[in-house]
């Protein structure tokens, strides 16, 4: 029943997305204001249709319902209910169907919020949203359906297995038993915690990115390339930011404890596939900002928000498609083809569609460039680091490869060598810019002006800087880095300082009310500076972990101990296959931490094995803030009663990269956070005298 | 001709200590005694290698059997003395360029570093294009309020609901 319900409602939800483009369109040829309020009201009930069809699925996977091949086969008996949970994304099908459903949302409240501010753009909007939606809707009900059941064609000698939503005549269901007892179970690797937020975090930063890319598609159709679809945007391109940055940085902690490396990001092609459209949504972040205050940037604008859908739907296709391999090849399918020529169509039509606007001379800066030395031309600059950047991993990743398989029949990885070579130039350049481009006014800003505002925080990083080479940092590249690094966090702090201490002699109130009331006033400026102390946290933690790891694999006898940095590793002893309540079978070793002769932690780094055949290494960590203790029961020794190999590292600073994340979180929270600066009723009064389409025919 | 001798002698070897020292730490050609290769010393080789089976993944790291096999292929090179570059020329001879993180072949290697490069200094060039061109644009640019036709009655409803 709940197949039939899923099947159905995805169905029902693809016919009322193609009405919604439909009527959209035609009320917006024909003028017919009520044929747009019906496509709107057509998005929403497409949404509630695929909210439907992933509920059932969910359904089905929490009740055990295995006679669906998606439910057979990433869920089993023995699996908790939590995990069942996660299962709704644990592999293709399940997860196209979830990417779906969370489109459909996103599309349901563009359309809804911004309905009345945004009437003229709306039909084009919807046509854009449903567009998109559709073509995955298709790949749900065509080429990867969660809803297909087993059968047995009775017909058949050999009783062949069929696999099909609806029952074929003359098939009947397995044994509900014989299912349950051959169900998979989901990847070993998707059982942490992680899992249960990372992907839909990611899921809901890339469909966030589709809402900016309608209304671009829908200000270039429309003729209206004022800023209307900027303001329109900008909020749904910080929310699609957020995401996306607490799906990248949950991403790197489910590495860090699962994948069992000591690391957290290991540029693998599909890592990097997520951070591409992080990159360019952080550039189009920052220059939305340029044509919001100064008209300027229009073309480019409208290039980096196509730019950033684009990478989002090549990523989602290099990821799912086999394009490239990497511990993410859980998701892999025959859905190449069809995503590849999406891709194609969708950045060719808007590419296209934006050189069209540009030839009419609509796309003309309204402001001239006036000096070198302002914030616009150094958010300039910023996008060049950014969209460097883009280009480097974007090559490294996948136009290497791809070239030199295709012209010069030749594979070829480029892997932590390759990136660490060409990123860290760019980042250097990219924390010089956050330090100094909002010290900078609009239009113009004297180099004494400039000098004297970076005064502070430059006197700041001197004295930390001293404080770090007195005690033992003495690596010139760290010095560099961290010099960078820390004049950029203290320009942050330095303006946060000045805003408190001017509220303090203005109004005279507690520190606590003027610290809130500063964030309160200026969300966005206050915010954004908490973003950038953030960025600066997470540096601070990158150059450490980066150029301070160390590590160390040594074979140790019960009770014989292994010494790294100042920490022992005493070897206890080992619990050989114990029995987990899911079914895996896990060899614990316990093991000491000491630390100048003195107990600080006792660890239990395990090795589990699967039924499926799969191993996973989970470390034992020690975790302050100084650094981590990373103990790995490695697997590839033999591992006896009498000794077992461990591989040990000490990352130092790591925990900075999650605080760090934690303040650049909370700062982007502030910075989106709604303000209503315009009462209700001036926007209605406003919305009934703005004029009808500017450009409908 | 005897003392002279003698002084001859130790002064060689007060030459020859420090350069047998050096000889030591490098270590380059030297064989390795099988007894004092160590993990480390195998997974330093390792990490730098890519897993020839399983994409993406450094050898150091892979868990699967064939990957055991051959971090145990490089600790017999370290003992049969093989030097860290002709343990990773072997892989990448039997293997290809896929299992280094960047690739040997001269060819390869350049198109791998140098497109970038090339790619940001014509980034570079491209915005010095348009601050200059920004420059020159004075005459052409449109003027701000020409472009924001509906915002003029907003800002007037806007200033007089302030107003009361």
């Amino acid at each position: 029943m709940l197949a039939e319900i899923g099947f159905f409602t995805t169905i029902f939800a693809g016919i009322a997305a193609i009405y919604a483009i439909i009527s959209a369109l035609y009320g917006v040829r024909m003028n017919t204001p009520a044929a747009v309020v019906s496509a709107r009201n057509a998005v929403v009930v497409s949404c509630i249709m695929l909210v439907l069809a992933a509920v059932a699925l969910q359904i089905a996977i929490v009740n055990q319902e295995y006679q669906m091949a998606y439910v057979w086969s990433v869920s089993n008996p023995s699996m908790p209910t939590f995990y069942r949970v996660t299962a709704l994304w644990g592999s293709q099908q399940g997860s196209l169907l979830f990417w779906s459903a969370l489109m459909s949302v996103f599309a349901a409240l563009a359309v809804t919020l911004n309905w009345r501010s945004n009437r003229r753009l709306m039909p084009y909007v919807i046509a854009t949203l449903m567009s998109v939606l559709i073509f995955f809707i298709g790949l749900n009900l065509f080429v990867e359906n969660p809803f297909e059941r087993w059968w047995l064609d009775s017909a058949s000698v050999n009783a062949e297995v069929l696999s099909t939503v609806l029952q074929p005549a003359g098939a009947v269901a397995p044994s509900e038993a014989r299912l349950a007892e051959s169900a998979q179970g989901l990847s070993p690797m998707l059982r942490h915690f992680g899992m249960a937020i990372h992907p839909p975090m990611l899921y809901l930063g890339f469909v966030g990115f589709l809402v900016p890319f309608a209304f671009a598609i829908a200000a270039m159709a429309s003729g209206d390339l004022s800023t209307n679809w900027i303001k329109a945007s900008r909020r749904w391109v910080l929310v699609a930011w957020l995401f996306l940055t607490l799906g990248l940085i949950l991403g790197g902690r489910w590495a860090y404890d699962v994948l069992g490396w000591g690391g957290y990001w290991g540029w693998d092609p599909v890592e990097n596939a997520a951070f591409l459209p992080w990159l360019v949504g952080t550039a189009l972040l920052h220059s939305i900002m340029i044509q919001q205050k100064r008209g300027m940037l229009k073309t480019w604008n409208l290039f980096l928000v196509i730019l950033t859908f684009s990478s989002v739907i090549f990523g989602t296709f290099a990821t799912r498609s086999g394009l490239v391999e990497s511990v993410h090849s859980f998701a892999r399918s025959g859905i190449g083809t069809p995503m590849f020529l999406f891709w194609f169509t969708l950045t060719f039509t808007a590419v296209a569609l934006l050189l069209w606007r540009r030839s009419q001379g609509l796309l003309r800066d309204e402001r001239q460039f006036k000096s070198f030395l302002s914030r616009e031309s150094l958010f300039v600059l910023n996008n060049l680091i950014f969209v460097a950047l883009f280009f480097v991993v974007a090559w490294g990743s996948f136009g290497a490869p791809i070239t030199s398989e295709l012209f010069m029949d030749t594979n070829i990885t480029l892997g932590t060598d390759y990136f660490m070579r060409v990123t860290p130039p760019l980042f250097l350049a990219m924390y010089i810019l956050m330090g100094v481009a909002p010290l900078s006014a609009w239009g113009a800003t004297s180099l004494a002006k400039l000098g004297k505002s970076l005064a502070m925080p430059l006197v700041l990083t001197a004295i930390t800087m001293t404080f770090l080479f007195v005690t033992g940092t003495n690596s010139i590249g760290a010095m560099i880095g961290y010099g960078v690094v820390f004049l950029s966090g203290y320009v942050a702090i330095v303006e946060i300082g000045r805003g408190f201490l001017a509220r303090q002699r203005v109004h005279k109130e507690s520190p606590i009310k003027s610290f809130t009331a500063l964030f309160a006033r200026n969300p966005r400026r206050y915010g954004g500076y908490m973003i950038h102390l953030g960025v600066t946290i997470i540096g601070i933690g990158l150059i450490g972990s980066t150029m301070y790891q160390m590590e160390t694999q040594q074979t140790l006898g019960v009770g014989d101990s292994l010494f790294i940095s100042d920490y022992e590793i005493r070897y206890d002893s080992i619990e050989g296959a114990q029995i987990s309540t899911d079914g895996r079978i896990m060899d614990i070793a316990n093991v000491t931490v000491l630390r100048n002769g003195e107990v600080i932690d006792q660890m239990r780094p395990r090795r589990d094995f699967y039924t499926s055949g799969e191993t996973m290494t989970i470390a034992g960590t020690h975790s302050t803030l100084e650094n981590d203790v990373y103990v790995l029961l490695v697997g590839w020794e033999e591992i006896s009663q009498n000794s077992a190999t461990f591989k040990v590292y000490i990352n130092p600073l790591v925990n900075l990269i999650w605080w760090g994340s934690f303040i650049l979180i909370l700062g982007t929270i502030i910075a989106v956070w709604p303000r209503d600066v315009v009462p209700s009723r001036v926007r209605d009064s406003v919305h009934n005298v703005m004029p009808r389409g500017v450009s409908h025919a | 001709m005897r003392k002279t001798l003698q002084r001859l002698i130790i002064l060689f070897a007060l030459l020859a200590l420090p350069v047998l020292a050096l000889q030591a730490q490098d270590g380059g050609d030297v064989p390795i005694p099988p007894e004092t290769v160590t993990d480390d010393q195998v997974n330093d080789i390792a990490s730098q290698l890519y897993c020839p089976v399983c994409e993406n993944i450094p050898l150091d790291t892979c868990g699967t059997t064939a990957c055991d096999d051959w971090r145990y292929e490089i600790r017999l090179q370290l003992e049969q003395g093989y030097s860290e570059d002709a343990i990773i020329t072997d892989f990448v001879n039997r293997f290809g360029d896929r299992v280094v993180g960047t690739p040997q072949d001269p060819v390869l290697r350049a198109l791998s570093l140098v497109t970038p490069v090339v790619a940001v200094i014509l980034g570079i060039l491209g915005v010095v294009w348009m601050f200059r061109n920004w420059r020159t644009e004075d005459d052409t640019a449109v003027p701000a309020q020409q472009t924001v036709s509906t915002d003029d009655k907003y800002r007037a409803l806007l200033e007089s609901d302030i107003r009361g």
